[in-house]
């Protein structure tokens, strides 16, 4: 691997010497070529430049998994901007907040965003200040464009994740970092000119974006992308067994509603596979199992294991040798990819072989830090270029990791960080809501963790029986956290007033929360005034 | 005990954040269900009625009438 390219001259290579091959196919229909790419990314760059953007501006993206995508997103650092790619689904809200917090020049949005929250969007812009533009008209003409030098040091985009106090953090990753990491993975897991990539992953965060697109584009394999959503978990499937895909990747979740939704298994032929990546969820080795017996498939299935600070990869299994479970059932990660370290720390140092402790993980794809937050920047970096992941794990006899827990009060449901702090705070000024916590409950079923939400209510005694409001209250709750997150949360529960547990000084107290909800305590004690179940 | 579709359109509501749920909207692509929301909208059910699906059935409810349908089937009503 020449360490002298980015990812951008790599594209560019790519339309020069093979301008008709195919770059990705989207949705089975329309495909994309090199030379098609590279000529979008070149005209939105033109266009961002003339419309004044300035080296290492901020760019938000706001776009679905499509061709515009990609357009947008190698366009924006093209054009010597940064990229922020966020979900698309996001209100207003979050995407004023998202670009305020990384003072983004400007956010891109597609056409089919509704036409009143265009309208808003732009208005509300203002104050940034950003420009809205639309991608599928934003391109300059034929003109001469002087295109900014881009170096490997350059920052080429911001990842989001939430942070366990409140605002999330903006993720800065170098060119340098992302291509490292592409290397590291490629080495890691065997992926070669052979391999097919099909992708059901959203291309706006970071296992969709660097393993799934970065790596094919950078080899110039074959790369199908769908769009994300259980809608098209069939297509997915199908789409492996017509484009004979060897590559996949998802959370443990997705592989369990395969298992819950296909009724048909023997439709479809998974047989092309070679690595069913599992990761940015806890893997459950009853999903390995049952969805290798269900797909007649035979060590496919590969736990991996990462974090946006250290741009994705950090460890996974070997490809296509049967996984190790220890004796708690816990799926093991593999070992680490070239070039990384990981050393397992406590209070005394580092840990022994089998001792639980702090995951720390050097890489020349980590992070420089986080987007103008030094403080969270220097609670991640530890010594000697080694980055705090405030995940739990430990290095068993023969080298291999295990992830088991959790260290921030962060909430994983369905591969997504959500930080308690973050609900909180969108969730405390509904009207009477006296004060909310959020806590990642996980009670063994298909979904795994998800978010459950406690609002004690500021209600008189004599409106505690008064399903009306007390819906209304729950619908608002769970509408805010859905176009937040764009999803919703498992459950919401309304207590009465001081039943959440606190610390003297005002904090939440979680565990005991989750132990008074799991116990049934909050029941038994007539806590809970809505719902009955 | 008695469940009405009246009670199963609340539930539906309730869970997915939309506040009047008529009988016949599916649920991914009326109401903007996702897969996750879906799960959760089984459990929910499940919790409600005491009661546990057939996961046979739960892949082809898509509607809150065909939710009312399984749960009174499933609850023997």
């Amino acid at each position: 691997m020449d360490h002298t390219r980015t990812l951008l001259d790599v594209l560019a290579a790519h339309a020069a010497a093979e301008p008709k091959k195919t770059a990705f196919t989207f949705h089975e229909k329309a495909h994309c070529t090199f030379g098609d790419l590279w000529t979008n990314i070149n005209r939105f760059a033109g266009f961002l430049i003339n419309k004044g953007l300035k080296p290492k501006d901020r760019v938000v993206i706001v776009l679905p998994n499509s061709s515009f995508f990609f357009t947008a997103f190698y366009g924006a650092q093209r054009a010597g901007g940064i990229a922020v790619p966020i979900y698309p689904g996001s209100g207003i809200e979050r995407i004023v907040r998202l670009s305020k917090l990384c003072e983004a020049s400007f956010i891109i949005i597609s056409k089919n965003y509704s036409p009143s929250h265009s309208m808003e969007l732009k208005t509300r812009a203002k104050d940034i200040p950003a420009s809205v533009c639309f991608v599928e008209t934003s391109r300059c003409c034929g003109e001469k464009i002087i295109y900014p030098e881009v170096s490997l040091k350059d920052i080429s985009y911001i990842q989001f994740t939430s942070g366990s106090m409140g605002n999330p953090k903006g993720v800065q990753l170098t060119h340098a970092n992302l291509m490292t990491n592409i290397d590291q993975m490629i080495r890691g897991m065997k992926i070669s000119t052979t391999d097919i990539f099909v992708n059901w992953l959203p291309v706006y965060h970071d296992m969709g974006l660097i393993l799934m697109t970065m790596v094919p584009l950078y080899l110039g394999l074959g790369l199908v992308i769908l769009p994300t959503g259980i809608l098209h978990i069939r297509n997915w499937l199908k789409s492996i067994q017509n484009y004979q895909g060897t590559f996949t990747a998802a959370p443990d979740f997705a592989y369990r509603l395969c298992l819950l939704y296909i009724k048909d298994p023997s439709n479809y032929d998974l047989s092309s596979l070679r690595v069913a990546l599992n990761a940015a969820e806890p893997v459950r080795s009853s999903t390995i199992t049952s969805f290798e017996k269900k797909f007649r498939l035979k060590n496919v299935m590969l736990p991996a294991y990462g974090l946006a600070e250290a741009s994705v990869g950090v460890c996974s299994w070997k490809p296509g040798r049967k996984v190790n479970t220890d004796s708690r059932g816990f799926v093991s990660v593999g070992s680490p990819f070239p070039k990384i370290r990981i050393k397992i720390m406590n209070n005394q140092g580092e840990a022994k072989t089998g001792e639980v402790g702090e995951i720390w993980v050097q890489s020349k794809s980590n992070t420089p830090g986080y987007y103008k937050n030094p403080k969270a920047t220097r609670e991640l970096l530890g010594e000697g270029d080694f980055i705090r992941t405030g995940d739990l794990g430990y290095r068993d006899a023969e080298g291999y990791y295990y992830i088991i827990g959790r260290m921030k009060n962060i909430i994983k449901q369905a591969g997504i960080n959500i930080a308690a702090r973050e609900v909180e705070e969108l969730l405390d000024p509904i009207s009477f809501v006296r004060r909310s916590a959020a806590l990642g409950i996980d009670r063994g079923r298909t979904q795994g963790e998800q978010v459950y939400i406690f609002l004690e209510v500021n209600l008189k005694r004599s409106l505690w029986r008064q399903q009306e409001i007390l819906k209304e209250m729950t619908i608002e709750a769970v509408r805010r956290f859905k176009d937040t997150f764009g999803f919703t949360p498992g459950r919401v529960y309304l207590l009465k007033s001081r039943s959440i547990p606190m610390t003297y000084n005002g904090k939440i107290r979680y565990q005991e929360l989750k132990d008074l909800y799991m116990g049934g305590h909050l029941r038994a004690g007539n806590l809970i005034l809505f719902p009955e179940y | 005990m008695t469940i009405t579709i009246q009670d199963i359109r609340s539930l539906v509501g309730l869970q997915l954040g939309v506040r009047d749920v008529s009988a016949n909207a599916r649920f991914i692509e009326d109401l903007g269900a996702e897969s996750v929301d879906l799960v959760n909208l089984i459990a929910a059910a499940e919790d409600r009625y005491h009661i546990s699906f057939d996961e046979e059935q739960i892949a082809r409810v898509r509607t809150a009438q065909e939710l009312y349908d399984l749960i009174k089937k499933t609850a023997q009503l």
